[in-house]
């Protein structure tokens, strides 16, 4: 099956899905299990291109204008991604099913759609090969993963967590897509494996800093780096199913994804990996001691899985070959444990309805087999032989080990590993088998829907640690592969003998048993001390967000104040500011040569002027309707001078008309105005009268240095009666040569009084507002 | 005011009025008048009625709506151009018919016609309303 | 029928005017207003597919109105950004006039709503396809006087303190354009903008154009809502009611950023007299502040009116870059924006309609209640937040681009930062309005009608095949762009080849 045809199935499995489980009983709850275990079957095809090291590819056109085309390719480590994707896909729709088991037909069927169409996205985002393509697929799932965050709507922490991870996720997408831009500015394509190949030009590119920084930005917030570590323990919200799947199995692996296929590309760039190293190490350290804290059994193991997403992002900032097996190995294996013991955490609260870690216990009376699943889940995640957590955390030592770098960044690793122990050991024992009296009832117990998710990744674990030369020469080893840009040389055993990283991971065991025995007290006195609040990052978030609204409510209130003549004041200033500017950039004053004053004309100036300083200063408005209508007349009478009579007519009448209607207008209203301007907005309003006047007079002046063109106004005169067929070239001009203005005007005449006519109606009885 | 002389001239008037302004709306085209003045002189014949007699006289006289006046104004105007569209294939291309006495009539009378109609229609609804409203 | 055919340019423009007149004459008869206005508005959207054809098949389309020779009378000139507006402008007027039938009160039809509302389609249509300055200012006049009495039309004290603010500021940027057209009458003794192309490229630099030029951006920038001349914007449109705001949020803006860009492509260029840095700054200033006063808002009227301003700043991005990539961008912008913005006031006049309230704080509970809204109204507000696939992305993605290319990485920025507070103001109505529980449940919810979802529905559809297939659009944008960036070719389309030649010699 085509890759392309992959995707579309997906998508339409969606919908399929949604119906399906919108059924009530069984049917509803197996059959959309269909869809997800179709894909991986279909990829489980692909299965000998990808062991042999070959690449599926599966090429469209989409918008070859804008450089995006549909190429999609499937190499040793989407192929990974993919595996992970729709195998813990079909395990998420099997045990949605049964989590929902009482929800409404339609609430399930809503989740599972969510869950269908999260998946097919997140298809998209590792099948794709086109950057832009990969971007629209990467913003998919922000926004499913929005919408599963706020699932439970009508909880406000669900609405608060759903958006914070939003306004997270989608600011590190633009940040993505700033990146993704510029690196297509800089290769003149979009293609994700060209991109590998050029790591040349990507580190001559004048804008690597540029692209660093921001895809930097994309890949942490995605993937819940520091200082972005947040709003993972946050999406708790959201049904642990989704929890199980898109916050610790999937998508938060996506950032990771994509540094890993940037590795390539940044090689000859040291800061790419120092950064991540830096990173990484400092955000599974956060994460680890945020873990200790956590109260919430959700909570510990998304703290865990951010301190994972740390180590993973600290392993591809290593160099060398290890490093890439180790990165391989740990998606791997942090996703079974991880995921099996989210659905553990998920049928715990279920039945118990309790989410606090400290308030469970016993449970293995009424949840067995999910007891047995969780200790399968944490042994492997305690990295205990012979499970693949095991496996991975040797090649996570080893790769410190022989990459350059010093001592800092192993101890860091030991000590997280240490936690990592101690929290396996916590999630597992404390809610199953400790504190039996704790709970004494369930209201739900394990369903086979329930169970088969967990004990199947839970045997997978130990499984795929048996045989180890399989899972590596099928799975870690193409994406290894893959992912360093080389054919490697991978041997992934079980046992190594004695090695450094063997009394590495037996530091990591005894630390963690020593901390999952002292749990209660180190829990207590982290939660008791004041300085542990400061530092929370989530608070920095907030006041983050608090201070951009800020910002933007303090420049709305002092733009949008409601004030009408600021508005007006501010817009003049801006025409004034921007002729000055637009004249002063010019540099042209040719303006005419004054040398005669023509003196009836200048004497009707002066009285205008006169006329418009008496409407400025007047306080009575009649007064100022005096002043305004002397430069009125003042106008008419210049027509008169210059041979207009026509014009002059229409302007006396005008003139009249305005004064006789705001007169009767004003007969309603006080003649006195108070005024509200200060002295100093006073003098700012003169100061913008003054000096457009002045600009007009120049803009005037320098058109009148310009000859003027006057074939338009011959052409009238000489046609007005040969072709128009009339004597009056005013009236020749209204209703021939420029016929439409008038009908236009006219138009406006009618839409004028139509309005007036609606505002003049007498208003009857009805005065509400 | 309402005295029967005032009425009784205001009729005069009004007769008057209206056919100064038809006068002036036909000579329009040759001489200084046209649609606009005289749609102004036409509303201040009816104007004229209103004062004399009241609104709701005055609007009997008139019978058609002051806004639906205004409308067929620029619906006239619209269809001034139409005669061109049809005949040269450019709208409003004003055409004319020429009678043997030298006498001419063209669409833009009928365009003038409109312009008149608008004017009249706008002054008398604003003359009405703020008649209407007055105590 | 042939002379129908061969003047299709005209029809945009003259069919709504002469329903409007239509409308009129039947004052008394809303009934009969409301089926004038539907068959007009379809007979003009017909006409407009015609225009687009006519455009596409044989290039730029000129009437000169009284066949009188050109420059002397008044022309309509429709080139690809023209067919495309007035396209997208009688769809946006035959689907709002359709939500119009299930939202709009007797009393307002009694008030003149349909000769006031197609005698503003008339304007814009006629402000798009005008090739003379002077008439385009009467389209300007008509749209001022028709947006005045549709936003006063229920005379409420809201209504008519919107509406001064919206007079005052309106009637300021329509004043100074008359002045800049006389001032440039002036100077080149000609109307006729592909005439002024002409002339103003053979005429020296001096004061009196810098003025003139500078007072067409701050003239059109009012109009468009520009920083920082956007104040009437936010004060007035959520007063109106929601199928005038719709119109005015989808139309009347652009109307601005369509003048300023014809003007500064075709007559002025952004490369003389630092109108570039002018309209850079701006640019951006629009795009914050209107970002900014958006978020800040619980009305989601109010909300909305902001994010014009804020998106109004994206278009200006394209004509502050001026390059072909960035002016295309711009001009994808421009068709996006109409329809989704509309759609977007549309969608909250379907809210309010099923929660009786435009406050987000009272709202509630719509994604339970009315499913099929919400899907309506994500699909504008993800466009509009620049979710890919959809329109708003690959509108963004076009102008953020061609930013970066040309080097302005600083307005690239802002246009991204704004982007993500564009998602918060979109996540923001989504989460209060469909999400919370309303803080004081209805007894029964209230039914949308079909009226009011069908053509969101549409409009929507459009939305989604811009997104999923925009090469077409793309490509169209592209050829826009070029064009415009060319004025040679309007100008030879208007005056004939040989003007076309003297200029090409001149640069």
């Amino acid at each position: 099956m085509s890759l392309v045809t992959v995707l579309i199935l997906a998508a339409a499995g969606s919908f399929l899905g949604w119906r399906l489980s919108a059924l009530g009983g069984v049917a509803g709850r197996l059959l959309p299990v269909f869809v997800p275990a179709g894909l991986f079957v279909s990829f489980l095809f692909h299965w000998p291109v990808i062991t042999t090291g070959g690449v599926v590819t599966d090429m469209h056109a989409w918008v070859p204008s804008l450089g995006v085309a549909l190429n999609l390719r499937l190499d040793g480590f989407s192929y990974l991604f993919t595996l992970l994707i729709t195998g813990i896909g079909s395990l998420v729709t099997l045990y949605a099913g049964a989590y929902f088991a009482d929800a409404p037909g339609e609430h399930r069927a809503r989740f599972i759609f969510l869950i269908l169409i999260f998946m097919t996205a997140m298809l998209g985002t590792v099948l794709s090969d086109n950057l832009i393509v990969m971007f629209v697929f990467w913003e998919a799932t922000s926004l499913t993963s929005f919408m599963l965050i706020g699932f439970d709507a009508r909880k406000p922490e669900a609405r608060r967590a759903a958006l914070q991870s939003l306004l997270i996720t989608a600011g590190g997408g633009l940040a993505l897509f700033g990146a993704i831009l510029l690196i297509g500015l800089e290769l003149g394509s979009f293609s994700l494996s060209n991109a590998a190949t050029s790591a040349g030009q990507l580190a001559q590119s004048p804008y690597l800093a540029g692209i660093l920084v921001l895809l930097f930005l994309g890949a942490f917030t995605k993937s819940a780096q520091f200082p972005f570590h947040f709003w993972l323990p946050q999406a708790m919200a959201a049904p642990t199913p989704a929890s199980a799947y898109l916050h610790s199995a999937t998508m938060v692996k996506l950032g990771i994804y994509l540094l890993g296929r940037f590795d390539a590309a940044f090689a000859q760039v040291p800061a790419f990996g120092i950064t991540l190293v830096v990173v990484g190490s400092l955000t599974m350290l956060i994460a680890a001691f945020n873990a200790l804290r956590a109260t919430g059994y959700k909570a510990v193991l998304a703290q865990s899985t951010v301190a994972s997403l740390g180590i993973l992002v600290m392993l591809i900032g290593l160099d060398g070959e290890v490093a890439a097996v180790a990165t391989a190995g740990f998606i791997l294996a942090h996703a079974l444990y991880k995921a099996a013991l989210f659905f553990c955490a998920g049928t715990a609260i279920h039945a118990t309805h309790i989410a606090e870690l400290r308030k469970l216990g016993g449970l293995v009376r009424f949840l067995p087999f999910t007891a047995a699943a969780a200790v399968l889940a944490s042994f492997s995640m305690a990295g205990l032989p012979p499970f693949v957590g095991f496996i991975s955390k040797e090649y996570l030592f080893e790769a410190q080990l022989e990459s350059g770098w010093n001592v800092v960044p192993v101890v860091v690793a030991v000590v997280v590993n240490g936690i990592m122990v101690a929290v396996a050991g916590v999630v597992s024992l404390r809610p199953f088998f400790l504190g039996r009296d704790k709970i004494s009832k369930v209201d739900h117990g394990e369903t086979l829907g329930l169970l088969f998710g967990p004990l199947l990744l839970g045997i997978l674990g130990i499984v795929m640690g048996l045989i180890p030369g399989q899972v590596t020469r099928h799975l870690v080893g193409p994406a290894a592969t893959a992912l360093y840009g080389a054919p490697i040389d991978t041997s992934f055993s079980l046992w190594h003998g004695i090695t450094p990283m063997l009394f590495l991971s037996l530091a990591a065991v005894g630390l963690g048993a020593v901390l999952a025995w002292k749990w209660t007290p180190i829990h207590d006195a982290l939660r008791a001390a004041a300085w542990t609040q400061k530092i929370d990052a989530d608070r920095i978030y907030h006041k983050t967000v608090a201070a951009i609204l800020g910002i933007a409510r303090g420049s709305t209130r002092w733009l949008q104040n409601g004030d009408q003549r600021r508005y007006t004041a501010i817009v003049l200033a801006m025409l004034l500011a921007s002729c000055l500017w637009v004249i002063w950039r010019t540099g042209s004053f040719a303006l005419p040569e004054f040398d005669t004053i023509l003196p009836l004309p200048a004497l009707l100036l002066i009285a205008a002027f006169v006329g418009a300083l008496v409407a400025a200063q007047a306080n009575s408005l009649i007064a100022a309707l005096i002043g305004v209508g002397i430069v009125g007349y003042g106008s008419a009478l210049l027509f008169v001078l210059n041979g207009a009579p026509d014009l002059a007519l229409t302007q006396f009448a005008v003139e009249t008309l305005v004064l006789v209607v705001i007169m009767a207008v004003l007969l309603r209203l006080p003649t006195r105005t108070q005024t509200t301007r200060t002295k100093t907005e006073h003098r700012f309003d003169a100061a913008i009268a003054i000096g457009f006047a002045g600009i007009v007079f120049i803009g005037l002046a320098a058109m009148l240095a310009i000859p003027f063109d006057d074939r338009i106004s011959l052409f009238y005169g000489e046609t007005s009666y040969t072709e128009a067929l009339g004597h009056n070239v005013v009236n020749v001009i209204l209703v021939d040569y420029r016929a439409l203005d008038t009908l236009g005007e006219t138009a406006v005449v009618a839409f004028a009084t139509m309005g007036a006519w609606a505002l003049l109606r007498r208003r009857r009885t009805d005065r509400k507002g | 005011m309402n005295s029967m002389i005032f009425t009784a001239s205001a009729r005069i008037l009004f007769a008057l009025m209206l056919a100064a302004s038809i006068f002036i709306l036909w000579r329009g085209h040759d001489e200084p008048g046209g649609g606009f003045v005289g749609g102004l002189v036409a509303s201040m014949a009816l104007a004229v009625v209103a004062l004399a007699e009241g609104v709701p006289r005055a609007r009997r006289m008139l019978r058609i709506h002051p806004m639906s006046l205004a409308g067929l104004g620029v619906f006239l105007g619209f269809v001034s151009g139409l005669p061109g569209l049809l005949i040269d294939g450019s709208y409003l291309t004003h055409q004319w018919v020429f009678f043997p006495n030298g006498f001419k009539l063209g669409t833009t009378m009928v365009f003038d016609i409109g312009v008149y109609l608008v004017v009249l229609g706008g002054m008398l609804a604003l003359v009405f309303r703020l008649y209407e409203d007055a105590p | 029928m042939n002379l129908l055919l061969s003047q299709a340019l005209i029809w945009p423009v003259v069919l709504p005017l002469a329903t409007a007149a239509l409308c009129a004459l039947a004052w008394h008869r809303p009934a009969i207003q409301r089926w004038i206005s539907l068959g007009g508005l379809t007979l003009m959207l017909a006409a407009s597919i015609l225009l687009l054809v006519q455009v596409e098949t044989e290039g730029t389309q000129t009437v000169a109105f009284g066949s009188w020779p050109i420059p002397f009378g008044i022309v309509f000139v429709a080139d690809r950004l023209g067919a495309a507006m007035a396209l997208i402008t009688a769809v946006l007027a035959l689907a709002i006039a359709v939500f119009g039938l299930a939202d709009i009160r007797r009393r307002q039809e009694h008030a003149g709503f349909h000769p006031l509302y197609l005698g503003m389609i008339a304007g814009v249509a006629g402000a798009f396809l005008t090739g003379d300055i002077f008439n385009l200012y009467v389209w300007f006049e008509i749209m001022l006087i028709t947006a005045m009495g549709l936003l006063a039309i229920d005379r409420t004290r809201t209504q008519l303190d919107g509406t001064i603010k919206y007079a005052v500021l309106n009637l300021l940027g329509t004043l100074l354009f008359l002045l800049a057209v006389a001032i440039l009458y002036g100077v080149t003794g000609t109307l006729n903008m592909a005439d002024l192309g002409r002339v103003l490229s053979e005429s020296e630099p001096s004061a009196a154009l810098a003025l003139v030029a500078a007072m067409f951006l701050v003239a059109f920038g009012i109009k468009a809502g520009y920083f920082p001349l956007f104040f009437w914007l936010p004060a007035s449109y959520h007063t109106a009611s929601i199928v005038v705001s719709a119109i005015f949020a989808g139309l009347i803006t652009k109307v601005g950023v369509y003048a300023s860009f014809r003007v500064f492509t075709l007559m002025f260029s952004v490369d003389e007299g630092g109108i570039r840095e002018l309209v850079a700054v701006m640019a951006a200033g629009t795009m914050l502040f209107g970002v900014f006063g958006a978020a800040v808002q619980w009305d989601i009227r109010r909300i909305l009116s902001f994010h014009i301003v804020s998106q109004i700043g994206y278009m200006m991005l394209g004509l502050a870059l001026a390059t072909p990539a960035a002016m295309a961008g711009a001009v994808f912008y421009i068709v996006h924006h109409i329809i989704v913005k509309a759609n977007l006031f549309l969608a909250a006049g379907a809210i309010y309609r099923a929660t009786g309230t435009y406050d987000l704080r009272k709202a509630g509970g719509l994604m339970g209640s009315h499913p099929i809204l919400a899907l309506l109204f994500a699909i504008p507000a993800l466009s509009l937040a620049g979710i890919p696939p959809l329109s708003g992305f690959w509108a963004k993605y076009m102008v953020i681009d061609a930013a970066f290319a040309d080097s302005a990485h600083w307005l690239a920025g802002v246009g991204l930062f704004v982007g993500l507070l564009t998602v918060f103001s979109m996540s923001k109505i989504w989460v209060e309005a469909f999400w919370k529980t309303p803080p004081l449940e209805r007894k029964h919810a209230r039914r949308v009608p079909m009226a009011m979802l069908v053509p969101m529905a549409i409009l929507g559809l459009v939305t989604l095949t811009i997104g999923f297939a925009p090469e077409p659009f793309v490509l169209y944008a592209d050829a826009t762009a070029t064009s415009l960036l060319d004025p040679k070719t309007y100008i030879e389309a208007v005056l004939g080849p040989q003007a076309g030649l003297d200029l090409g010699e001149q640069q």
